[in-house]
């Protein structure tokens, strides 16, 4: 399978458990069951122009749009790979038990505090100028272990081309070097967990772009890409 | 003879940098007593040229030995030093691990490449995955390398070349997956440090993204380089290094860099 392939495969599972959610809310909402309130990925997707401040400012608070739902999607994914738990949405995700010491569960739960370490530093960075916490529903408790870590792999993926395609959006060059050595965690944790796709699935994936692919070079999502693809999970 | 030295002419030593490195640089980003006890320090506002964060104001001394027009050129002939050793020793490691003399130029047909020598203690499928990335990398490396020189040319800039007595690995290296992969990664770890203190002398946002791009995908190769020795993918810190903010809250929250100076030093190892 190349990285192309892959590359497509998010945004048709990200329909999929769109239309998962859906269909549960509403079955939900007919027998009267719905507690907590539904929950609704926010529509129409969010734009650049939507995040909060300017300049310097409105970037940072894109990467911490991106932290956040990395941070999130890390402790539902550890809680769905091992004993479960309840999302902050109140939903109950059932754990599949796998043992700690499979290399996807020791490295999600490694990657999935830095991940909040990112997004407790950005969000201490802009003080009251940060944009709010949001909820996030990934449908986690109907993923299979591959696709709980197919996920990650996508998010971490994004993570990489979104701080690359952030930097012109910088006015000053203030917290440029801080969003590299972010993005540049974002690239090793890319890297590992291709290869424990690979090792575990056979996914076969490169753990970086090889050098007919762009000439091995990282590519830039534009931020308006970037939240169109991950509004699918923010709930409002 | 390090590096610095070999573009300079100099007399400048790799120990007088560590020492300077080690009562200025690292006794800059050691916990402030304003922080202490926060554990999760935003970056001060960029008002000097401080070594840990913002906007640095060093730059001519920081690339006073690389040749350049201005401070953009300067760092993209200083990203070129290191990609082209890097390159170099790449396909050197490349025909070590594939039983063909060092000095055999890079085939152009990748798959031409087959192992001639065993993982080192690494299992069946690391050894293959290893020797992959050593020739995958070497690829990646060397259009890195032609990057950055046709960038530098179409600006109408003056490329710096290869060093002419070539480039050696920092330490021995034996005639094995491991051995070599050992060899070729202080390589991809002093490049991930190099780019990232480089990154914020680049005044041009869209050439500072051009820059990240090739950075992260070194931080890649680290990682999975890391990865299949056994070892933490990172980042880790290593000694001299320098971190983004004051008071990182764990060793891997963050990538580590160098001052341009230092890498110079530090790839001074590497030639011959």
């Amino acid at each position: 399978m190349t990285n192309d392939t892959v590359q497509q495969d998010p945004a048709t599972g990200r329909r999929k458990f769109l239309t998962t959610a859906g269909v549960v809310a509403a079955g939900m909402l007919a027998t009267g069951m719905l507690t907590p309130a539904p929950a609704l990925a926010v529509t129409p997707a969010l734009k650049f122009s939507n995040i909060p401040g300017t300049g310097d400012i409105k970037v940072v608070n894109f990467a911490l749009a991106l932290e956040d739902l990395e941070a999130d999607l890390y402790v539902q994914a550890l809680q769905r790979l091992t004993t479960g738990g309840t999302n902050k949405l109140g939903k109950k995700i059932t754990g599949l038990n796998l043992s700690p010491n499979q290399p996807d569960v020791a490295y999600v739960k490694e990657f999935g505090v830095v991940e909040r370490q990112h997004r407790d530093l950005l969000r201490a960075t802009l003080g009251s100028a940060a944009i709010t916490q949001f909820k996030y529903d990934f449908n986690m408790q109907n993923l299979t272990r591959k696709q709980v870590v197919d996920l990650i792999y996508t998010a971490e993926r994004t993570g990489v081309g979104a701080y690359l395609g952030a930097i012109p959006f910088f006015q000053t060059r203030t917290y440029l070097q801080l969003a590299g050595s972010i993005q540049g965690t974002e690239a090793r944790h890319t890297a590992v967990i291709a290869a424990v796709l690979n090792r575990l699935f056979r996914e076969g994936l490169e753990v970086a772009p090889l050098a007919s692919d762009n000439s091995g070079i990282d590519r830039p999502i534009q931020p308006d890409v970037v939240l169109a693809a991950i509004s699918p999970f923010i709930v409002v | 003879m390090d590096a610095l030295e070999k573009i300079t002419g100099g007399t400048s030593s790799r120990r007088s940098f560590m020492t300077a490195l080690a009562a200025v640089g690292v006794g800059a980003v050691v916990a402030s007593p304003l922080l202490a006890g926060n554990g999760l320090t935003p970056p001060p506002p960029a008002t000097s040229g401080g070594a840990a964060t913002g906007v640095p104001t060093d730059g001519a001394t920081q690339f006073a030995a690389i040749p350049g027009r201005n401070i953009n050129e300067k760092v993209l002939n200083f990203a070129l030093t290191l990609e082209i050793l890097e390159a170099d020793l790449y396909r050197q490691a490349l025909n070590l691990a594939s039983g063909r003399p060092l000095t055999t130029a890079l085939n152009s047909n990748p798959s031409s490449y087959k192992r001639t020598v065993g993982g080192g203690g690494l299992n069946a499928t690391l050894t293959d995955v290893g020797y992959k990335y050593l020739r995958d990398f070497a690829y990646v490396e060397a259009a890195h390398r032609d990057v950055l020189t046709n960038a530098i040319k179409s600006g109408g800039g003056v490329p710096v070349v290869r060093n002419p007595n070539g480039y050696k690995f920092g330490g021995p290296v034996s005639p094995n997956i491991a051995s070599i992969l050992g060899g070729i990664l202080p390589l991809e770890e002093t490049g991930v440090r190099a780019y990232l203190g480089a990154l914020p002398y680049i005044t041009d946002l869209p050439l500072a993204q051009t820059a990240a791009s090739i950075f992260s995908t070194e931080a890649r190769h680290s990682a999975a380089i890391n990865y299949t020795l056994g070892i933490d993918p990172g980042p880790y810190k290593k000694s001299g290094d320098l971190t983004v903010i004051p008071n990182q809250p764990s060793d891997n929250t963050l990538e580590y860099f160098l001052k341009p100076k230092t890498v110079l030093s530090v790839a001074g190892a590497f030639f011959k």
